[in-house]
């Protein structure tokens, strides 16, 4: 069962956070006219090693205007206007054209149900009655789930199905300052970063990119401790509506305001073996500089401001002496 | 003052990356583990010993080693017991009194890693050295035992979460197998954990090489190891996936029904899993320098622990040589017990005998063993008031540097206190 946070109320209208549907891309905080959403810890969410949400909104400053619900490419913020949710051209979410399968050419195999990263597709198969050897069937596509990756598109063997991207964008990754955390992957919603296992004998790649299931979200360079990863967003669909006022602040270079990371430590359970600060991949980038170090046999915080709480630390930990915790 | 790259002469690990901060008699550790730090905080702590003392009472320093020397040369066969928290050096010259004296010289590893050495005698190992492990391995495999508890800086600094030059994910590039018969902390980690039930990890051997051949196994199988079949075929299907496979075994094995057999058979199981992957093992040695006594013993005698001199010659036989077994049998009518609290963890019977022979202790601080001693020595902390040795448990030397003096002037390392005990024996 979804959870359902009320955001804001203003007469007849209610904006709405469903904390499951939303990937901590930041977006909302982008565009929020008011700076009434600030970024929690997404890479601890992302992890699940901390009970907390991807964004934090502050409920006084917000003036119920609508444009987080817009541009929020998963539904994660949603307009209720006397009891029902919008659903308009002019939201990025259902702007974008819904995936489509063609059940003419479908041959109801069932790829795509098993590639779609975020569960939204079911294929129902049965043995043709017509005397001939095939499938009939039926295929649903949750549209509340669908982000729009291209996963169902691209594996389809007879391309029944039909994807439009939200976004186009570009993607860097630095690889220099990656230090394979992993915090990226289990943050990015469309499985378009991964850890290639590499061929045997050979050094492998620390994170690779799929392009085509990208949507250009940027919750990967939220999460990242390591700014390893930069994200530009350079058009929106053609098919949302009033799409000028969204374009003029997510095209531009993500700025949002981050949650401070403060580590929280137990060292009467501390066994002292350092795995969280061998584990932490600010640690390794800066050297001399760490967040988090053994001392006098357990641990403890050196430099509280470097940490970006991506919760590495919270995994490696043992004795569960780690915990994180998102100040503004 | 701040010294770097310490050695910390507690676990095998013989961690030497530890900093050590001194200031006004405080003593500030980093990236040592909770038992490292208490072994550093020795260093200041009041209840050091810094006096020698006969039955209790503080002597002289000369009395004090020629009261140790009369005891060892009156007696007709001494056991020497080399503790493994003091360099090799120290060892080397504790080795040469019993070979002198025609006693009895042992050391931990007869208690601890001692069937592992026997069953490594039987087949020989494939090893690598821990830096090996850390560049190439992308299955690590615990048997049989806990580093989170008893080597707490394995996993961070060698097996499972540092960067390797082949393994630069760190932890995102290794995967864990863990058999233990208990869900230890280090189980919860693991990629796999195997259930093993106890004292069958020979069964359970047997029942994985004969997979690998190709047999199908039956559901006796999980009856006698505990293991359902499933598991082992995951747990196979893992280690024969990986490119380079590093199993760390503990006293699991080496303390189990089976002992050093159930080494034996691991090691046949590794030798085979070698055709199709690599496949190296190390044990997880749980003292300091007990790999470098088996080392120094090996070069000087020809055996790597529990040696007999009383006909003249070495002889090696654990079970009939061994410390334990000399003191329950009342085999030794003296002792030397250097560095190791055996009063605290020998069979009461053993212990009972080291009451009632004439007993002289080299330690830092008060224990049983100490209670129970004719003479205390005082002892020095190797590597960090002497320089020294240190064998980590790959059989890697590390050469450890001192970073400040002893309290007291008489002796300057255990080796310098051995070595005065050894003068006034020949004289």
């Amino acid at each position: 069962m979804e959870r359902e946070i009320l955001i804001s109320e203003r007469r007849e209208k209610r904006v709405v956070y469903t904390p499951e549907l939303c990937t901590g891309c930041g977006i909302c905080s982008q565009m929020c006219p008011k700076e009434a959403i600030s970024m929690g810890l997404v890479g601890a969410v992302a992890r699940d090693v901390i009970d907390d949400l991807a964004i934090h909104i502050n409920q006084e400053e917000c003036t119920t205007c609508v444009l987080c619900s817009r541009v929020c490419p998963f539904g994660a913020l949603a307009m209720i206007v006397d009891g029902k949710k919008e659903v308009l051209d002019t939201y990025v979410k259902y702007g974008t054209k819904e995936t489509t399968v063609d059940m003419g050419s479908c041959k109801y195999c069932g790829l795509c149900a098993e590639a779609c990263p975020v569960d939204a597709i079911s294929v129902e198969r049965i043995i043709s009655e017509d005397g001939s050897l095939t499938f009939t069937g039926k295929v649903e596509i949750d549209g509340t789930k669908c982000i729009h990756c291209g996963w169902c598109s691209a594996v389809c063997p007879t391309k029944s199905i039909t994807v439009h991207k939200p976004f186009e964008g570009i993607f860097e990754l630095y690889i220099d300052r990656c230090r394979g955390c992993g915090t990226c992957v289990d943050a990015c919603p469309g499985d378009a970063l991964f850890m290639p296992k590499g061929e045997f004998g050979e050094f492998a790649d620390i994170i690779k990119h799929r392009l085509d299931a990208c949507i250009f979200c940027g919750a990967c360079e939220i999460a990242c401790p390591n700014d390893a990863i930069k994200v530009r967003r350079t058009a929106i669909a053609d098919t949302i509506e009033k799409k000028g006022a969204l374009e003029k602040k997510i095209l531009q270079e993500l700025e949002f305001s981050p949650t401070k990371a403060i580590i929280k430590t137990y060292p009467e359970l501390c066994h002292g073996c350092g795995n969280c600060a061998v584990a932490c991949p600010v640690n390794s980038l800066y050297g001399a500089n760490m967040t988090i170090e053994v001392e006098n046999g357990s641990v403890c915080v050196i430099n509280q401001e470097n940490c970006r709480g991506c919760g590495t630390c919270i995994d490696a930990c043992p004795v569960d002496a780690i915990e994180l915790e998102g100040v503004k | 003052m701040i010294y770097e790259d310490i050695i910390c002469p507690v676990c095998g690990m013989a961690c030497d990356d530890i900093r050590v901060e001194l200031k006004e008699g405080e003593v500030i550790t980093h990236n040592a583990c909770l038992m490292g730090d208490a072994k550093f905080q020795e260093l200041t702590s009041d209840h050091r010993i810094i006096a020698p003392t006969i039955d209790g009472d503080v002597v002289d320093w000369k009395d004090a080693i020629k009261r140790s020397a009369d005891m060892l040369k009156d007696a007709r066969r001494p056991l020497i017991y080399m503790g493994s928290e003091t360099s090799i050096e120290a060892m080397k010259v504790g080795i040469d009194i019993a070979d002198y004296l025609g006693g009895i010289v042992d050391n931990n590893a007869s208690m601890c890693h001692g069937p592992t050495v026997l069953g490594i005698q039987q087949r020989g190992v494939p090893s690598c050295t821990i830096g090996q492990m850390k560049n190439r391995a992308d299955t690590v495999v615990f048997w049989g035992t806990n580093p989170l508890e008893s080597h707490p800086c394995h996993e961070s600094k060698r097996s499972v979460f540092p960067m390797g030059f082949f393994r630069k994910r760190g932890r995102n590039d290794r995967k864990i197998i863990v058999a233990d018969p208990r869900f230890t902390n280090t189980a919860k980690q693991a990629d796999l954990y195997v259930k093993v039930r106890p004292g069958y990890d020979i069964p359970l051997f047997s029942a994985m090489r004969a997979m690998l051949r190709g047999h199908e196994l039956n559901e006796f199988t999980e009856e006698v190891t505990g293991v359902d079949v499933e598991t082992i075929k995951k747990l196979m299907d893992m280690l024969l996936d990986s490119e380079f496979v590093g199993a760390f075994i503990g006293l699991g094995l080496a303390s189990s029904r089976g002992k050093d057999k159930n080494v034996y058979i691991l090691l046949e199981l590794i030798a085979e899993l070698n055709a199709y992957t690599k496949c190296a093992v190390i044990a997880n040695r749980g003292h300091c320098n007990v790999a470098g006594f088996n080392q120094v013993c090996t070069w000087r005698t020809g055996f790597p622990y529990a040696v007999d001199f009383s006909r003249g010659y070495g002889r090696y036989n654990p079970g009939e040589f061994s410390a334990t077994d000399v003191l329950a049998r009342k085999d030794v009518d003296a002792m030397l017990l250097c560095c190791a609290d055996l009063g605290a963890h020998l069979p009461r019977k053993a212990v009972e005998h080291m009451v009632d022979i004439p007993l002289t202790t080299i330690d830092v601080a008060p224990c049983p063993s100490t209670m129970v001693s004719d003479v205390v020595l005082p002892g020095v902390l190797d590597s960090m008031e002497n320089e020294g040795t240190f064998y980590r448990l790959d059989n890697i030397p590390l050469r450890a540097r001192k970073f400040t003096d002893p309290p007291f002037d008489f002796t300057t390392s255990n080796e310098d206190t051995l070595k005065q005990i050894f003068e006034e024996i020949k004289k």
